[in-house]
């Protein structure tokens, strides 16, 4: 056996050492040692952008002339090569001696990164064009090429017959490409830029079939939603900004006293944020090393107020509150939470492998992704914290309650997204970032499985989504039943399947930490969630219940539904495989490093551990979230988790296969309003539509007659195009065509101009 | 008598003016042996080959020592090898679009492209002349050449109106010029540029005995009349009004000749002659006649043009529009310092104009001169490809009216134009917009706030007429029995080598910028 006592010897996790635990080690030792040096590695990490880019362009501007077949060879080839790349990356990764050079602070272990020079610069403020991958992008990359890939294949079959099939796979190419920006980007402007993208592709791909107006609506929907969003994304962005500048003039040396040579680390920092610009993760990562809490003279502590520049007077501490609320508020966009989750259920107007790979697996994670990757910041703010982790809750709550009564199959799955994302949001509030990003691997199986699942009863159902016509399935497709059946059981959470595994580390995670300043928030966010937990059982098992158990329903479409094809069956298959098997992240099993949290720890949060190692450090340092360590594996949380999954899944099994059936389907009336005002989504859509959507009709309307239509067009367009033309029109008099008089004009303007210049230096 | 020693050193600037030359001659001699039914294609054929050969020795010298030639009468500097450049680009391309439409008119022969080559030769000696004499005679060169272009077609009244009314008016203007070299001369007694400065600034300083100054009268006077000769030539407002008339009635062809090359090479000239000479007298002087020619003409040209239905002449107006900018440019080359008593709608104080922000101004005007030279003729080509000989005489052939429709009869033609249009009105990525952020970027590092914003509004509005040809080629039918454009492959590659310069260059204006970047772009003593 190799020996290979720690996983992560570098010096800078020197106080990090896990023990080696039998074969798995041994192999994961094998793959420790880098196949490309960390240069080569990092600059060329754009090829995996630029391969689905390419992908992009040729289907999009040559897949009419390509063909089908060739079209489909170039879509999923391009992103079959992005994953390949990828797993290269994840090799290099693993290799404690692959560093990214950082220009702020002491280089990063564990990733590779490359700056490929000025991106654009305005006086001092410069943005550098730079691509990293650490174990969290390389995740992310995994998760968008792998699944990717396997929903490209699986469109091939269910696009077959469509004729938009080449404007189909450049959208979804582009969105690959644009997604692989947001996770490789090293600076807040560039993963905006893939922010942007997959927003960009997200409303194309919604709004595939335009001809149909409800679904172009809702392709604007999503759109405008996201805008607000985006527009706290910007305003935080811009904060940043002006507090690193002010943080920076400010800052004495003493601030970066915890590195050996502070004196060092502080010009290096100020150098790097002259050469490269303050938008770099790198730079944040050195801003919030540097920060610390409690009222310290000697340093700039988050209690100080800023001395210079636009918010001057306001302490750090507030304003690093500010940034990460305004951050929530493009997260919520992008991720669908609470209050503009409203566009997510529109969303599923688009074809069914959107759905699964935008709408499920990927985009919709970019909120999260956002927060994991700037959780040394979050970690400074407890009250963003709260906050995070409190609108998680509650939105994962209030979907769920939403899904409950939905009958068209993609809206149930749109809602549970909208719960399982709040999950995630939860655990991001709660400082378990590493539970964050398990849900998010798991989720993207099991939610891409499902959703891939209703997109091929779907197809064998001549597009009936409602489950109430549908029923019986359990017979007439077995496969995708069976892989239905798989990945229901890993969102309910279902032992020993992955979606317990990943839920119940973001359950746990609540009940033992707790924020220092907020004692009971974390407490009731866990009780949400255990709430959560036992409605998704509920709805998910209901779905499952009436869509594939039973008989078949009366009113379908045809009378039978075929299976699909090979390719659809294989990503199916594949997928539910991968609910099954992502487990082994999950199940905590690896000896937890040595320190206070003496116990066991999942594969995935091993494996994250140097990229949420500064989160953690700063914590031990402002102790603003407290964790009770426990010993030993949390039979007691398990098993009541289990129990309420159990709960949930009978309750459901019971009502829609014997209580309902019983009573001839007809509905209970004690339960009818609730029912109401679930399947109504609680009336949030009509709510904003009066209070928001309506006030600003009314006023774009008069700024349309009034400002626009007079002032604007008729005097300001209108008028100085007419008064310009009115004038060349005038000077057109001059030009006579007779030569005598163009001559005249030249001897007068001589004339003028003499006797001008000897006036004037007379 | 001494025969004075040359070596080649000093004939290297010439080289490109005797490469066309000679191909001008051969072309002459060489008419006299064909027949009338003779095919004349190698003509064009022959006169690019001219035009490419002088076009790389021209870019030779780019990178040589800048220096004085010809005992001073000539100088070899990299801004006027750069204009050899642009010339024999405009020439090659002017001469492509000439064969199809001169077999189209019959009118094809030897001698047309002779007295295009000449007129080039006499375009690349002004930009290097360097004395007042040399400098008239090149002048006459290129302006006999272009009259008799002018003249070439002799159907209809248009073309010798034309040819008229230029020529009258380019006598004039060169007399006045010729007067204003004479006054000079007569208060320094010489006529080499680099002499002149020193003596101007002892004659400007003499005094009589009431105190007053004897010669300043006759100074400004020389000053003044040298410049309204230039202004004639770079048909600056109000020295523009021949210029409608001239390039309306001009064959085609030799109208983008005229639009690019003459334009171009009057402005290098002149930028060397009152580079030379501003100096020494009281540099607020060509700093405000500049700045009002550029203000009038950036004004004037664009609000002229909006009216325009008929393209060829709306181009014309165009081209006066842009020299305006030039004009802008020239304009902030004079910008005095903090203590100067004017500024013409300047908003913030003239800060003085330095070593390197001149050349910057340089690098603006040579780079606008080549995109407008590109784009221009592009744009006339696109005229030379639409027009039909029939309805010259009746002037109409150039009515918007002949575009519409154009975008789905000739989907290719129609994408060149917009591209023409496009970069006429500075939209990226085309090398217009490129050329008007080098120009103005100089232009407001120089201090002229205010002028740039004039000029920015201008052009705002001459979007306008160029993209009324856009929309009469993509969003109007075609009339009824619109006649098919015949198609010629001398015409077409002209069309395709213009577009995709214009859109090249503007896309990766770098090995161009790179070219101008430097410190010694016009050569001082």
């Amino acid at each position: 056996m190799i020996d290979c006592s720690s996983f992560y010897p570098s010096t800078s996790l020197a106080d990090f050492h896990a023990q080696g635990h039998g074969w798995a080690d041994t192999l994961v030792c094998r793959l420790q040692t880098a196949p490309l040096p960390s240069d080569a590695a990092g600059s060329h990490l754009w090829m995996i952008i630029a391969l689905p880019l390419l992908g992009a362009f040729i289907c999009g501007v040559f897949g009419k002339t390509l063909g089908r077949a060739n079209t489909y060879l170039v879509a999923c080839g391009s992103v079959a090569g992005s994953f390949l790349l990828s797993l290269i990356i994840l090799w290099c990764v693993n290799d404690y001696r692959t560093v990214a050079p950082n220009t702020y602070g002491e280089a990063f272990h564990y990733a590779v990164g490359w700056d490929y020079g000025v991106w654009f610069s305005a006086g001092n403020f410069r943005v550098d064009f730079g691509l990293m991958a650490d174990h969290l992008s390389t995740s992310m990359l995994l998760v968008i090429t792998g699944i990717g890939f396997l929903i490209h294949l699986y469109s091939t079959e269910y696009m077959a017959h469509d004729d938009g099939y080449w404007r189909f796979f450049a959208y979804l190419n582009l969105f690959v490409a644009a997604m692989l920006t947001l996770v490789l980007g090293d600076s807040l402007v560039l993963l905006f830029v893939g922010w942007e993208g997959v927003g960009m592709c997200s409303y194309l791909l919604i709004g595939f079939w335009y001809e149909d107006p409800q679904k172009a609506f809702a392709g604007r929907k999503a759109f405008i939603t996201n805008r607000i969003g985006d527009f706290g994304f910007l305003l935080a962005s811009f904060l940043t900004v002006a507090t690193l500048t002010a943080f920076i003039a400010q800052a004495p040396n003493d601030n970066f006293s915890s590195s050996r040579d502070a004196a060092g680390a502080a010009s290096k920092f100020k150098q790097g944020l002259f050469t490269r610009g303050p938008l770099s993760f790198a730079a944040l990562e050195s801003f919030a090393q540097a920060m610390p809490s409690g009222t310290d003279p000697s340093r700039v502590t988050l209690e100080s107020e800023i001395a210079t520049g636009p918010l001057k007077g306001h302490t750090y501490g507030h304003i690093l509150t500010a940034i990460l609320l305004l951050f929530l508020l493009g997260a919520a966009g992008k991720s669908a939470q609470i209050p503009l989750y409203v566009w997510l259920p529109d969303a599923m107007a688009g074809p069914t492998p959107v759905s699964a790979l935008i709408h499920a697996a990927t985009m919709v994670t970019a909120g999260v992704y956002l927060f994991c990757r700037m959780s040394y910041l979050v970690v400074l703010s407890p009250f963003a914290m709260a906050v995070i982790a409190v609108i998680g809750g509650l939105t994962a709550l209030f979907a769920a309650l939403i899904a409950f009564s939905q009958e068209d199959m993609k809206k149930v799955l749109a809602y549970s997204t909208v719960s399982q994302l709040g999950f995630m949001f939860m655990a991001v509030g709660s400082g378990m970032f590493w539970a964050a990003f398990l849900h998010v691997v798991t989720h993207a199986f099991f939610k891409a499985c499902l959703f891939l699942g209703a997109g091929s009863v779907m197809h064998g159902n001549a597009d009936e989504g409602n489950i109430r016509k549908l029923g019986g399935l359990k017979r007439e497709m077995k496969f995708t039943w069976l892989t239905f059946a798989i990945a229901t059981c890993a969102i309910t959470g279902v032992v020993p399947l992955s979606g317990f595994f990943s839920k119940d580390s973001i359950l746990h995670g609540l009940h033992t930490n707790h924020l220092e300043q907020y004692p009971a928030v974390l407490h009731f966010v866990w009780f949400l969630g255990l709430a959560t937990a036992a409605c998704t059982a509920f709805y998910m098992t209901r779905l499952y219940v009436l869509a594939f158990e039973g008989e078949r329903a009366k009113d379908a479409r045809v009378p039978h539904a075929h299976e699909s094809g090979p390719a659809i069956r294989l990503v199916l298959g594949l997928l539910a495989f991968g609910s099954v098997a992502a487990v082994a992240w999950g199940v905590p099993f690896m000896d937890h490093p040595s320190g206070h949290e003496a116990g066991v720890q999942a594969p995935m949060e091993n494996y994250l551990w140097p990229v949420f190692n500064t989160a953690r450090q700063i914590n031990d340092r402002t102790a603003f979230v407290r964790s009770e360590g426990e010993h030993g594996l949390p039979w007691g949380a398990w098993g009541m988790a289990w129990g309420i999954a159990l709960v949930g899944t009978a309750l459901a099994f019971f009502l829609y296969r014997s209580f309902f059936p019983a009573r001839g389907n007809k509905p209970v009336p004690a339960l009818e309003p609730f029912r109401k005002l679930s399947f109504h989504k609680f009336y949030v859509d009509e709510l904003y539509d009066l209070i928001l959507i309506r006030p600003i009709k009314f006023i774009s309307f008069i700024f349309y007659r009034v400002i626009d239509a007079v002032v604007i067009d008729t005097i300001g367009v209108r008028g100085t195009a007419w008064l310009t033309t009115r004038f060349g029109a005038m000077l057109r008099y001059a030009q006579s065509g007779d030569a005598q008089s163009y001559a005249a004009v030249m001897a007068v303007a001589l004339v003028a101009g003499i006797v001008l210049a000897l006036w004037g230096s007379m | 008598m001494t025969i004075p020693e040359f070596t080649m050193a000093d004939f290297w600037p010439v080289i490109p003016a005797g490469i066309l030359t000679a191909a001008a001659i051969v072309l002459m001699i060489s008419e006299v042996f064909l027949g009338a039914a003779a095919s004349r294609t190698y003509q064009s054929l022959l006169s690019v080959l001219a035009c490419v050969l002088a076009g790389a020795v021209a870019l030779m010298n780019m990178t040589d020592t800048p220096r004085a030639v010809l005992q001073g009468y000539a100088v070899m500097d990299p801004f006027s090898s750069f204009l050899t450049l642009v010339v024999c680009v405009g020439t090659g391309l002017a001469a492509l679009l000439a064969a199809g439409f001169l077999q189209h008119r019959n009118a094809e022969r030897g001698e047309f492209y002779a007295l295009m080559l000449f007129a080039a030769a006499g375009m690349t000696l002004l930009g290097l002349s360097n004395e007042f004499i040399t400098l008239f005679v090149n002048l006459e060169v290129l302006s006999v050449a272009t009259y008799a272009l002018t003249a070439w077609l002799r159907r209809g009244s248009r073309p010798s109106e034309g040819a008229f009314k230029y020529f009258i008016l380019g006598a004039f203007a060169a007399a006045l010029m010729l007067y204003g070299a004479a006054l000079l001369y007569g208060a320094t007694g010489t006529t080499h540029l680099t002499d002149m400065a020193a003596k101007l600034r002892a004659a400007l300083a003499e005094t009589d005995a009431s105190g007053g100054h004897p010669k300043q009268m006759l100074i400004y006077a020389g000053f003044l009349l040298v410049g309204a000769g230039f202004a004639f030539k770079v048909a600056a407002v109000p020295f523009h009004m021949w210029t409608p008339d001239v390039y309306e009635g001009a064959p085609t062809p030799v109208t983008a000749l005229m639009s690019a090359g003459v334009k171009a090479a009057a402005f290098v000239a002149l930028v060397r002659v009152f580079m030379a000479l501003g100096p020494a007298v009281d540099p607020q002087l060509p700093f405000i006649a500049f700045s009002v020619l550029a203000l009038l003409t950036m004004v004037v040209g664009n609000l002229l043009a909006l009216p325009q239905r008929n393209v060829k002449r709306m181009l014309a107006y165009s081209s006066i529009a842009h020299a305006g900018y030039l004009l802008l440019g020239v304009a902030a080359l004079f910008a005095v310092g903090k203590d100067a008593k004017v500024g013409v709608l300047s908003s913030t104080p003239l800060v003085g104009i330095s070593g390197s922000m001149q050349s910057d101004v340089y690098q603006g005007i040579l780079f606008y001169l080549l995109g407008y030279t590109v784009t221009a003729i592009g744009a006339f080509g696109t005229i030379v490809a639409l027009e039909r000989r029939e309805d010259e005489t009746k002037g109409n052939a150039w009515d918007l009216d002949r575009f519409a429709g154009l975008g789905s009869r000739k989907p290719g033609w129609a994408l060149a134009m917009t591209v023409f249009m496009l970069s006429l009105g500075g939209v990226p990525p085309t090398v217009g917009f490129i050329g008007k952020v080098l120009l103005f970027r100089a232009a407001v590092d120089a201090g002229l706030l205010g002028l740039s914003i004039v000029g920015m509004l201008a052009s705002a509005a001459g979007v306008y007429y160029y993209l009324r040809v856009v929309v009469y080629m993509y969003m109007r039918p075609a009339p009824e029995g619109a006649l098919v454009p015949e198609r010629r492959w001398t015409t077409e590659l002209a069309l395709v080598a213009t577009a995709a310069g214009t859109v090249l260059f503007g896309v990766l204006p770098g090995p161009i910028t790179a070219l101008l970047q430097r410190t010694d772009m016009l050569f001082h003593r």
